[in-house]
């Protein structure tokens, strides 16, 4: 078997004892092999570039090292500060109306009623405030729903197709560009030294997509009878839209949220269900986030979802993540 | 022959996973990542609680009116407007017409009741509602004189502002500062308490003697500062209940920058001798001081972890003036911050995982935050004179003052409180009747 190899010098080339065992004839296999493994080299290293003009080295290019810029942003908004609204709020430097609202009836907020009156100066030690036993149910709820557990809701619809989710829909497409961007929470976290960095609304960066680029977006299921990457975006949009995430949290990173939603065929959400129903109980941080995603599909923007109505069968049930980790 | 039955599970497998293939599109769920959202302020309704009569229903709005005050200043909430109210609540037994509520794209509701005690106390319930989702998120009742109705607004916009965001409220406090008034020349400076919200603002002390760097201790009872009472510099306590002040230790020369341990049991501080400044720390119980550095350099500011295990200090003994976190008994001192400019007044987030410090640079002030390792330093505001960073108690929200001159020269002009969340937006004034300076907040008071 090492007879014709010797000479080649790949003895230790394991499949080659093999293949002679079977009686193919010895130096044909080792030549075979050896010229695989001259062209495998070949593929791996590539043609020595015998004549090409040696790579020009690398220059150093000078950068100036500038320091934080003397002007500040304090005083300006945060371009995309999560706040809306403009309330009047003494000389607070901070009134980013960034985002149109999208809603309808756009309510003032309220003006503190009565909320600065000092009270006589004697309140010098609160007396007892004396929490009483919070109540965690303060009376039997008149609302027997027996049968579910509390976590699924039901949300009655409205009896003849809502037009003003549709409005607001549109309302929305003209304002989304600037309010959704991408680049928004990289912005949330304010940093004036890095300022410069940070993205404008207008042009915003462009992040990898990461959740569209997940395989596990995609149903297996042979090409038609899916959801088209469009398609997939498009929801995606939407559902993003409707979840106000509790930002600014402390391990947001670890998080996901699995809710189980029923929809029905007009893309009405029947029912959506968080799953993991022992977090819920034990960790309050996540039962905020898990019911925020929840209410992401009670949010008249997501009523209906934009769902290809020809592939109900395949969007009547879905799983949805929500994960805030691109945002903290 | 030994290839053979390994082909053979090789070929069965490659049919299992086609199978598999085909057959599973029939079972999965379609999946959807989400993996962005929008941050921005929940549209809340906090329509006025209900009452029998006449005093009942003032408190009511009143109530209402402080609840949503303080979540809208929180940046987190955004209390809608009671006249766009549809439903006009009455009870908070029945349950609302959600429907009403989802009109005016209310996401949380909450609804309540006053009602007086035979003992002529208050009842105050509370619900917070998910109009989404049609159901209850939390209740709470509490009882307590007509007086105190404040407080029970502030506990009760703690609660919804736990359930909301799963982190602790910051409501139910107050804030310790330094109230000033008079002529540059003639500058009085007294100790000064208020709630957090700027209500029930009271003086504590004359303003006979300078005051400065006031802190709080755990215990809400007491707190510490400096104070020129006998012409020399010393670090204070001062009793809110009694009234009372005490020197804290009887060191020779003078004493400054102090706060509390976590534990309340200690105090660390400064102290100046020879030209040099280094650090101590006085055990309040047995009234044993601890010195915990021994630099020629000026050792100051420092504060204790939340944990108690470690301080942070600033300190010029690398020539300019930078932070340093040691061991909480002192020991070997490390260096944190590396960024150009000069550290100053760091203070340790209550949840521990963020350093607030002032920063001089380039002629400006800056209030940052940094990780305790000395990583993702962000400044947050900058002005003429920003100083003096205090967490909210649940490590959210800082506050600081901000000193903007009146003319060219960088004198006059007037010192304010200001509060911004930890994300660096929503900056606000704090209203202070007088000048103010040097805020310290207080935990919460429960």
């Amino acid at each position: 078997m090492s007879v014709a190899t010797a000479e080649t010098g790949v003895t230790h080339e394991p499949t080659v004892p093999e293949q002679t065992s079977d009686g193919v004839a010895p130096r044909g296999v080792a030549l075979s092999v050896a010229l695989h493994l001259v062209l495998g080299t070949v593929f791996i290293l590539g043609l020595p570039r015998l004549f090409a003009p040696p790579i020009p080295e690398e220059l150093p290019v000078a950068v100036q090292l500038v320091t934080i810029a003397p002007e500040t942003r304090a005083t300006r908004p945060n371009p995309n500060a999560p706040r809306p609204n403009a309330k009047p709020d003494p000389p607070v430097a901070d009134a980013p109306v960034t985002k149109p609202e999208p809603e309808p009836p756009v309510p003032a907020p309220v003006p503190p009623p009565s909320a600065e009156t000092p009270l006589p100066p004697e309140l010098v030690k609160p007396p007892e405030p004396k929490p009483a036993p919070p109540l965690p149910v303060l009376k039997p709820e008149p609302k027997p729903e027996p049968p579910k557990p509390t976590e699924k809701v039901e949300v009655p619809r409205p009896k003849e197709k809502p037009e003003p989710p549709q409005q607001m829909a549109k309302n929305e497409s003209k304002a989304e560009q600037k309010k959704y961007d991408p680049g928004q929470f990289e912005a949330l976290l304010k940093n004036l030294a890095a300022q410069p960095s940070a993205p404008s609304p207008d042009a915003p960066p462009q992040r990898p997509r990461v959740a569209s680029a997940k395989p596990s977006s995609q149903p297996r299921a042979p090409l038609g009878s899916q959801l088209s990457a469009s398609e997939m975006d498009m929801v995606r949009e939407q559902i993003a839209r409707c979840w106000n995430v509790p930002a600014g949290a402390r391990d947001a990173k670890d998080l996901v949220v699995e809710i189980k939603v029923v929809v029905d065929p007009d893309g009405m959400v029947r029912q959506a269900t968080i799953v993991d129903q022992t977090r819920l109980g034990g960790d309050p941080f996540f039962r905020a986030a898990a019911e925020s995603a929840r209410r992401a599909f009670f949010n008249p923007l997501c009523r209906p979802l934009h769902l290809p109505p020809e592939k109900y069968a395949i969007w009547k049930d879905l799983v949805v993540d929500f994960s805030p980790k691109d945002i903290l | 022959m030994t290839r053979n039955p390994l082909m053979f599970a090789g070929a069965v497998t490659a049919v299992l996973a086609l199978l598999l293939h085909a057959v599973s599109p029939a079972r999965a769920e379609l999946r959807i990542d989400i993996t962005r959202g929008k941050v921005e302020p929940m549209p809340i309704a906090i329509p006025a609680f209900s009452g029998s009569g006449g005093d009942e229903n003032q408190t009511g709005q009143e109530i209402a009116g402080v609840i949503s005050a303080d979540l809208e200043r929180s940046g987190l909430f955004r209390p809608l407007d009671p006249r766009s109210f549809i439903q006009n609540v009455s009870a908070t037994d029945a349950q609302p017409r959600f429907g009403d509520w989802r009109q005016i794209n209310a996401q949380g509701l909450v609804t309540g009741t006053v009602l007086t005690q035979g003992d002529g106390r208050l009842r105050v319930e509370s619900r917070l509602w998910d109009v989404f989702a049609e159901q209850q998120l939390s209740g709470f009742g509490y009882t307590t004189t007509r007086q105190n109705w404040r407080r029970i607004a502030h506990i009760i916009a703690d609660e919804i502002y736990k359930r909301i965001t799963g982190e602790d409220g910051y409501f139910d406090t107050r804030i310790v500062y330094i109230a000033e008034a008079g002529s540059q020349a003639k500058r009085t400076k007294r100790l000064a308490i208020m709630d957090q919200d700027g209500a029930n603002n009271r003086f504590l002390t004359d303003g006979r003697a300078l005051v400065l760097t006031p802190r709080f201790s755990p215990t809400v009872q007491e707190i510490t500062y400096l104070s020129y009472a006998n012409g020399t510099p010393r670090v204070y306590l001062f009793n809110i209940d009694t009234g009372q002040q005490e020197v804290v230790g009887d060191f020779p020369g003078m004493t400054f920058a102090p706060r509390f341990s976590p534990d309340g049991n200690r105090v660390v501080m400064s102290r100046a001798e020879n030209g040099v400044s280094n650090l101590y720390s006085l055990d309040l119980r047995t009234r044993q001081p601890t010195r915990l550095t021994t630099s020629q350099a000026i050792d100051t500011s420092p504060c204790f972890a939340p944990d108690g295990s470690k301080i942070v200090f600033n300190s010029d003994r690398g020539g300019s003036q930078q932070l340093y976190i040691m061991g909480a008994n002192g020991g070997e001192a490390r260096r944190i911050s590396f960024g150009s400019g000069k550290y100053g007044t760091p203070v340790w987030s209550p949840r521990g995982d963020q350093i607030a410090f002032t920063k001089i640079d380039g002629g400006s002030f800056f209030i940052g935050v940094m990780h305790p390792d000395g990583s993702g330093e962000r400044l947050l505001t900058r002005d003429f004179l920003v100083e003096g960073p205090t967490w909210a108690p649940n490590g959210r929200v800082l506050m600081y003052f901000r000193q903007s001159p009146s003319d060219s020269r960088g004198y006059g002009g007037s010192a304010r409180l200001y509060s911004i969340d930890l994300t660096g937006s929503n900056q606000r004034e704090v209203t202070t009747p007088q000048d103010a300076s040097d805020p310290a907040w207080s935990p919460l008071l429960r």
